[in-house]
């Protein structure tokens, strides 16, 4: 295992992402800051937006960085951090997603979702939602966008109101469709995962969480979904029937809140987690025995984190403003 | 023992339209109190940090599915505390000001149902400011039956009121304002200000919400006769020498939190539970309920069950006679 700090930030980060080719890292901070490091360079910090930046996410090009913040804007850069087109609104910006091999980005700002395109100065406003959009995501082929917001979840094809609607009273916080298309899946404030079948709606619940469930991650080729809620994440099998009645797998290595969770691109059966307490673990979910591969532990408070897509490599944000790069030698780990 | 030491303490600030909720707020700001003070300021729905920071953010009530009326949280309050916890060194104290039209409730709540929220902060007091020369008209406003009367509940809610703009009215008026605002909230500590000008210990810092200062003020009772015609929500106040059974009790708790939670806004208590030199202290909002063991009973120190409770439609006769039922004989 190697530490390398890639970039310093101000103040708090609260999203990082790496480009599609695994070279450039892309930071974004409550300062306002936004950074762009590319390895053995100094990281290029400019103020991108008036008040915290929310989220950064490479286009699927990685020509693009699209940003959002509290300032109500979405944003689209390049990769020197010049701004190549905006669109401001009223309300504050929680979250965006980029279409799947596309240069349009969506955004939830107060109500409504914002999509802009890179190559064009002109975005698209759907109709106002009921409650403030809390999340957004694209289906894999990119036909279905999904807001999330207290109420429910909406579902846009293009058209400006919502083409289908899956309500429910509760507070979703981050939201996920499965990679097959068949599953949609929310995180939420009341400490639950809320799971609808994309073709009928039918509902699930999975409950018994310790907190408000902020972090789900779907596994890029087999229907299995991790989650995380304080320090406890547990994978669910979704393959069949779904994950009804069923227990999922536990994984217990973090002593406090996990910040960061997904597969690794390079080897989707791991699972690396990063949490405030500066623990970073590695885990192949098994049923019987242990998950943990490895856990290794720092000095960083994580608040987010993202695996490089081409290494066995976790990007990460600290709450100090660092952006830290933790390399795991791949033949030592197994 | 909880402690309270490292969270960020957070003052509620409410009250009706044009009662001088902002001037409060301006003059705290303006004092030299040596704190470095966030305020979130609803009306506007505004935020600021050493003048950096504005937030644009809609008053948001989350009802939660299971329908329970203590997880109906505000989910722009748990947005902006959020934003707020990721800069925790460059504030040591937050300031909420409401809407004159909030319910106070949900803003409570808030800071005990969101758990990184209760990690971190910790809800000082409510201090409601009340325009003495209009009260009147607002309590007596009729309502639509199942509308709630924000100025009544801000009021029920309150742990300090200031009794503001008395330079307005005589002194027999305010007699009968803050005769009124007792008989609605006997726990609140009152005081008369003009221009919400008041001694800032006196809202700053209160510890309202610790259990370790449950009924340091004492509650004036008021009996029925103060009573206003047609006012639904009060204060009960119970004072009963004896023992209490810790197995009745629980079962009194019980049957409190889930028959009459919905009605009651705020309770607070100190028992003397049967086989224990402790003093046992509670408080609640609505059905969040937090009790525990206290400092030992001092030498001398009257061993009395003191507790009250502010709420709407709530039965003195029926609460009193299940809790004396809890004692041993």
């Amino acid at each position: 295992m190697s530490e390398e700090i890639f970039a310093k930030l101000p103040e708090y980060v609260n999203a990082v992402d790496v480009s599609p080719d695994g070279r450039r890292v892309v930071a974004c901070s409550v300062s306002g800051h936004i950074s762009i490091s590319e390895r053995d360079e100094n990281a290029h910090v400019f103020k991108a937006h008036d008040g915290d930046v929310v989220r950064v996410k490479w286009s699927p090009s990685g020509q693009f960085v699209a940003s959002c913040g509290i300032d109500g804007a979405l944003r689209i850069w390049n990769s020197a951090g010049e701004l190549v087109t905006e669109s401001q609104h009223k309300g504050w910006s929680t979250d965006l997603a980029w279409r799947p091999n596309s240069d349009e980005v969506a955004a939830g700002i107060g109500r409504r979702i914002v999509r802009l395109l890179a190559d064009r100065n002109d975005s698209i406003k759907h109709a106002d939602l009921k409650a403030t959009v809390e999340c957004v995501a694209w289906s894999n082929d990119g036909r279905h966008l999904f807001a999330g917001h207290y109420g429910g979840i909406a579902v846009f094809q293009g058209a400006s109101s919502p083409v289908k609607y899956f309500p429910w009273k509760g507070a979703p916080l981050t939201v996920a469709a499965s990679p097959d298309g068949k599953w949609v899946v929310s995180g939420n404030q009341d400490a639950s995962l809320h799971v609808w079948r994309f073709s009928n709606g039918s509902e699930l619940k999975m409950t018994g969480f310790p907190t408000k469930v902020l972090l789900i991650a779907w596994h890029p080729q087999s229907p299995r979904l991790a989650n995380a809620s304080m320090n406890e994440i547990s994978e669910w099998d979704f393959s069949g029937k779904g994950p009804k009645g069923s227990t999922p797998i536990g994984m217990l290595g973090h002593s406090s809140r996990v910040a960061g969770l997904d597969y690794a691109p390079t080897d989707p059966n791991m699972l690396g987690s990063v949490a405030t307490d500066g623990s970073a673990c590695l885990w192949r979910p098994v049923k019987k025995g242990n998950s943990l591969i490895l856990a290794h532990k720092t000095r960083h408070v994580f608040s987010s984190m993202k695996w490089s897509p081409t290494a066995l490599q976790l990007i990460c944000g600290t709450s100090s403003g660092e952006v830290v790069s933790l390399s795991f030698n791949e033949q030592a780990e197994d | 023992m909880t402690t309270t030491d490292s969270k960020v303490p957070v003052t509620v600030v409410t009250g009706f339209l044009g009662s001088g909720k902002t001037t409060l707020v301006n003059y705290i700001l303006s004092e030299n109190h040596g704190k470095r003070i966030a305020v979130i300021e609803n009306e506007f729905g505004e935020v600021g940090i050493d003048d950096a920071l504005v937030i644009d953010a809609e008053e948001e009530i989350f009802e939660m599915n299971n329908g329970c009326i203590c997880c109906t949280v505000r989910g722009d309050l748990i947005r902006i505390l959020g934003t707020l916890m990721k800069r925790r060194d460059k504030f040591d104290y937050i300031l909420v000001e409401t809407t004159g039209l909030a319910d106070p409730a949900p803003v409570a709540q808030t800071f005990f149902v969101d758990d990184e929220i209760r990690a971190q902060l910790r809800l000082d007091a409510i201090v409601t400011v009340v325009d003495a020369k209009h009260l009147s008209l607002h309590l007596f406003e009729e309502k639509e039956e199942g509308v709630e009367n924000e100025a009544l509940e801000q009021i029920a809610f309150a742990d300090r009121i200031l009794v503001n703009k008395t330079d307005l009215v005589s002194e027999e008026e305010v007699a009968v304002v803050e005769s009124h605002l007792r008989s609605i909230n006997a726990s609140a500590s009152l005081v008369r200000t003009h221009m919400s000008k008041v001694d800032l210990d006196w809202i700053l810092n209160v510890g309202a919400f610790n259990l370790e200062r449950v009924l340091e003020v004492e509650p004036t009772f008021l009996e029925d006769s103060e009573h206003l015609h047609d006012q639904s929500i009060t204060s009960v106040g119970i004072e009963e020498d004896g023992l209490v059974d810790v197995t009745k009790i629980n079962n009194w708790l019980g049957w409190l939190l889930g028959e009459k939670g919905t009605d009651i806004f705020r309770m607070k208590g100190i028992l003397n539970v049967a086989g224990s030199e402790q003093r046992y202290v509670f408080q609640g909002v609505h059905m969040l309920f937090d009790g525990q063991p206290d400092r030992a009973w001092a030498e001398g120190e009257s061993r009395v069950n003191k507790m009250i409770f502010i709420g709407r439609n709530l039965d003195r006769g029926e609460i009193r006679q299940r809790f004396q039922q809890c004692l041993k004989r």
